[in-house]
């Protein structure tokens, strides 16, 4: 059994219901629409490296729409602002709590972890420049790497718990989680 | 691969064995919500479906998340009555304590990965095989 399918069955999992929990526990309507759902699930699968621009982009869209809307219209772009920012955070941004990024940064192996990267300093010779350069590009991979892998991962667990907190929101039902 | 030792399957199997009324019940309730096809003799591809994936899956969240989607997808109207949204969260709290089982098992996540998975195929046979049992009897009753 490989890591990713312990993250899959663990940690992805509670990430997805905890963040989902809070986000849509008041709510009256889920935020967004099944069909938004299963673009991000599909972008996600087919696209992992698109996922925070798609989740921008359809940010942007919403914040538009917001400017000129009525004040229903406006909580229920205000909510989808709330979501489509939730997206963006769980894939990395660097001020959420967790995020898939950051997951994989506490996977990192031994050579590549932050704390063994020396900083740029004045006065380091080109040969630890370069190691140092070589050590940050090799990080940089590892990282893009275990995006690519995580990404479809983690939104296949929170994609389908967005179906099923909608299923239920629609019909006034707790969550049994 | 894990491979469990025989005191852990013997402790996931008595708990099945245990337990065991409760999925029985929960395979009557699948008959009453998914019933079969009488026409053709044929179960609910709903039911198949389920062992399918638990008896197939390499995660078990793949089993939560199989209930979940049927239920995020099922729509109902009055020719069309409830029957995922109706019993997927008893499906999920049974799951949820097999989950917690397997917390209680063993303290390697990845021993524990492999109990979940061990227990849902213990649950899933506990499940379908009421499940089918009501069917044999349902027919029986129609051939008398």
């Amino acid at each position: 059994m490989r890591l990713i399918d312990l993250l899959s069955d663990t940690v992805y999992r509670d990430q997805a219901v905890k963040e989902l929990h809070s986000l849509v526990q008041n709510a009256v309507k889920f935020p967004v629409e099944t069909s938004q759902i299963h673009g991000l699930r599909q972008i996600a699968r087919q696209q992992p490296a698109k996922v925070s621009e798609f989740a921008g982009h359809q940010k942007e869209r919403a914040e538009r729409k917001c400017e000129i809307a009525s004040e229903t219209a406006k909580l229920k772009l205000e909510a989808e602002i709330d979501f489509w920012t939730l997206v963006l955070n769980l894939c990395g941004a660097q001020t959420s709590d967790w995020s898939v990024l950051k997951e994989g940064h506490a996977h990192l192996p031994e050579e590549l972890r932050e704390e063994n990267i020396p900083a740029r300093q004045s006065g380091m010779t080109q040969e630890e420049q370069r190691h140092r350069n070589e050590l940050r590009k090799r990080q940089r991979e590892w990282l893009n790497q275990w995006t690519t892998e995580h990404i479809p991962v983690f939104f296949q667990r929170f994609c389908t718990q967005c179906l099923y907190r909608k299923s239920l929101i629609e019909m006034h039902q707790p969550s049994k989680e | 691969m894990i491979v469990l030792n025989d005191q852990l399957i013997q402790e996931v199997n008595l708990y099945i064995e245990e337990n065991h009324q409760t999925f029985s019940e929960l395979g009557k309730r699948f008959f009453e919500k998914f019933s079969y096809d009488k026409s053709k003799n044929r179960v609910s591809a709903q039911i198949r479906n389920l062992e399918n994936i638990t008896c197939s899956a390499t995660r078990f969240t793949d089993i939560e998340d199989f209930v979940k989607n049927q239920m995020g997808k099922e729509r109902t109207d009055e020719r069309n009555p409830l029957k995922w949204k109706a019993l997927g969260g008893e499906v999920l709290q049974q799951l949820k304590q097999l989950r917690d089982k397997s917390q209680e098992l063993d303290a390697d996540p990845y021993i524990r990965m492999a109990l979940r998975l061990h227990l849902a195929r213990g649950w899933v046979r506990a499940v379908v095989g009421e499940y089918l049992y009501q069917v044999a009897r349902d027919q029986m009753r129609e051939n008398s």
